[in-house]
């Protein structure tokens, strides 16, 4: 005779009991896994739906451009502002130079131009060109950002919305610039600035255009946002480290900042709101959990108390108080673990459910992996396991540790 | 092995009062001898012979068995002392209900080794006559099936001291005989027994019975033999 064979023996003959018992813990587990995975799938739709209007944030004001200006040491500031562009030129390989230092911090996003007014002899009127290329990707930087202006492909053409409207030009159809024909990739909308009468086209056909094989006259930047009290100064002082005193650098425009604070303000306010979803979800588990370890830790202690007479009978024949702390812990600790993985296998699939009904009315899906949580297994099964096996042990513990005769005589 | 109880007194609280159920009681009980303790209801049998079983310490007082005080020895001690030389016939018979009639008769095992447990056990049904019964559970039997097993139990490790306390109580004169024959084939192989009882048949097969009353042991009488 052995403690494990006594434990299977009771548990055979109070099937019932037991079963009342693994079923209580299962639906007690069963529904505090469930309700955490509720609540987790609420908070990933919350941060998915934030992350998704910081996103439209970023397309919405994109069309705000660029901040940041690096521009030849020679550009009179004055002609600048007069023309919106200078006419001296730099070399493309000053774009390379930056994208490939590992010290620009405070930047993102370098586009280098070549912009001109010029003659579309083919309309008889002025324009002002703007040959762009893609945005020269950094060499040590992972995650790239998207790029706030897609490049011009070969061959296209983009231009503006008051040029469109006036030389009634229309997405698509071929258009000859300056004896070149192009197709016209799109019209941008009004954007109330010198860009309403801008032509795009890809920086290479630029150059050759305008006979300057190899010459920028402005980067393009955004200025990250992530500068601190004078922003402007850091940049200055990062690109004059890179590039010394070969550029001038200039901040274009406070719409890109006031871009930027919307995008920090959105980014605040989904933060703020999500840290009081985890705050509120987290009083709710908790309190949860206080409830759960309530039930379970009161029907092991029932069970465990109710059988003191045993407990005496044993002591009595002779069994020592740690033969019968392990045949009540033991039962404990196996309606726990069973409890528990029962629990959690019903949990999930309660879950998941409850999860697939939030799912059909949002847009935002998730999958089991998304809400799978293992330390949310672990945090269940040792809890369980341990809060069983305590409420076992407390009555077992205290009924073995008295005199026999008092317990018998008590039952 | 010798059963020495010296000056014993228990009292215990009930309410606010103090009860008294043993009071300065000293006994000796030799080893192949069998004492019967007789005495009315609330007399304090029970309780002394609990004392002296170990299951409930005295107020005052000692219990010795071969010299060695039980209740000087730390609980787990004296559990595995119990296990090895005293076996405990309750009235209540005390079994376990979720074990068989042999898983009962085994469960001594639980606390002491013994070589050949499953022989003497198979050897104690066949004595008591609970072959056709052996795998039933406690429910399915009657008392004095049941009594049977409880002493089958309490012999299992062929103890030197045997405690029953009124055995008989619940039982017809058949079962009491069966009963008290194997407690007596047990004292005539050298063990030491106490039998608690109020049936003059079951103290007459003891070698001296002891009155008790108001918690003491009154008389003292040698039983005749035939």
């Amino acid at each position: 005779m052995n403690v494990p064979q006594l434990i299977w023996l009771e548990i055979l003959y109070r099937k019932l009991s037991f079963a009342q018992a693994l079923a209580v813990l299962v639906v007690a587990v069963a529904v505090s896994v469930s309700t955490v995975l509720v609540v987790r799938s609420h908070q990933l739709k919350a941060e998915a739906h934030v992350a998704q209007l910081n996103d439209e944030i970023r397309k919405i004001t994109k069309n705000m451009g660029f901040n940041i200006d690096i521009l030849p040491k020679e550009v009179n500031l004055s002609d600048l502002y007069a023309n919106d562009f200078g006419e001296a030129t730099m070399p493309f390989d000053l774009v390379k130079r930056l994208a490939d230092s590992r010290e620009i911090v405070t930047i993102n996003h370098l586009r280098p131009s070549l912009i001109r007014k010029v003659r579309w002899r083919e309309h008889d009127r002025d324009v002002i060109l703007m040959g762009v290329s893609a945005v020269v990707p950094w060499t040590h930087r992972k995650n790239p950002k998207k790029p706030l202006e897609p490049a011009v492909p070969e061959g296209k053409i983009i231009v503006g919305a008051v040029l469109a409207e006036q030389l009634n030009l229309k997405a698509g159809q071929e258009v000859v610039f300056r004896g070149e024909k192009l197709i016209l990739e799109k019209v941008y909308p009004s954007r109330g600035s010198s860009d309403d009468i801008t032509v795009w086209i890809d920086l290479a056909k630029a150059q050759e255009m305008l006979q300057l094989p190899g010459r920028i006259n402005m980067i393009q930047a955004l200025e990250c946002n992530c500068a601190s009290i004078d922003r402007l100064g850091e940049v200055r002082a990062e690109i004059a480290g890179v590039l010394g005193g070969d550029v001038q650098v200039i901040e274009r425009s406070s719409i890109a900042l006031a871009r930027a604070e919307a995008r920090e303000k959105v980014k605040a306010q989904g933060a703020a709101s999500l840290d009081q979803m985890q705050q509120h979800a987290t009083k709710q588990t908790v309190l949860l959990a206080v409830a759960v370890s309530a039930i379970i830790g009161l029907l092991m202690f029932i069970n465990a108390r109710q059988r003191r007479y045993e407990i005496g009978i044993l002591r009595a024949i002779g069994a020592s108080t740690r033969q019968i702390i392990l045949l009540f812990v033991g039962k404990g600790l196996l309606l726990g673990f069973t409890g528990a993985i029962l629990g959690c296998l019903a949990g999930f699939a309660m879950g998941l459910r409850a999860t697939a009904n939030l799912a059909a009315e949002s847009q935002i899906q998730l999958s089991a992996g998304d809400l799978f949580v293992p330390e949310l297994v672990a945090v269940v099964m040792v809890a369980t396991i341990f809060l069983t096996a305590l409420a076992s042990w407390i009555p077992a513990v205290t009924a073995a540790t008295q005199d026999p005769a008092v317990v018998l005589s008590q039952e | 092995m010798n059963l020495d109880l010296t000056k014993i007194t228990l009292n215990y609280q009930r309410g606010e009062h103090v009860v008294r159920a043993v009071h300065d009681v000293s006994l000796t009980v030799a080893a192949g001898e069998f004492v019967a303790i007789q005495g009315s209801s609330g007399a304090g049998k029970s309780s002394l012979l609990l004392v002296a079983g170990g299951l409930l310490r005295p107020t005052e007082g000692q219990v010795k068995i071969e010299g060695q005080d039980l209740y000087e020895q730390p609980s787990e001690q004296r559990a595995a002392f119990r296990a090895k030389h005293i076996g405990i016939i309750f009235q209540r018979f005390h079994l376990l209900p979720y074990l068989s009639v042999r898983q009962n008769i085994l469960t001594p095992t639980l606390a002491v080794s013994l070589p050949d447990a499953e022989v003497r056990a198979e050897q104690l049904i066949a004595k008591f006559g609970l072959e056709h019964r052996s795998q039933h559970q406690p429910s399915r039997l009657s008392a004095g099936e049941c009594q049977r097993v409880a002493t089958a139990r309490a012999l299992l490790a062929n103890p030197k001291v045997i405690l029953a306390d009124e055995p008989t109580g619940n039982l017809d004169r058949e079962n009491s005989a069966i009963v008290l024959d194997a407690i007596r084939a047990a004292v005539d192989a050298g063990s030491a027994a106490i039998l608690v009882t109020h049936d003059e048949q079951a103290a007459a097969r003891a070698d001296r019975v002891l009155h008790m009353r108001d918690s003491q042991i009154t008389t003292s009488e040698q039983v005749a033999t035939e």
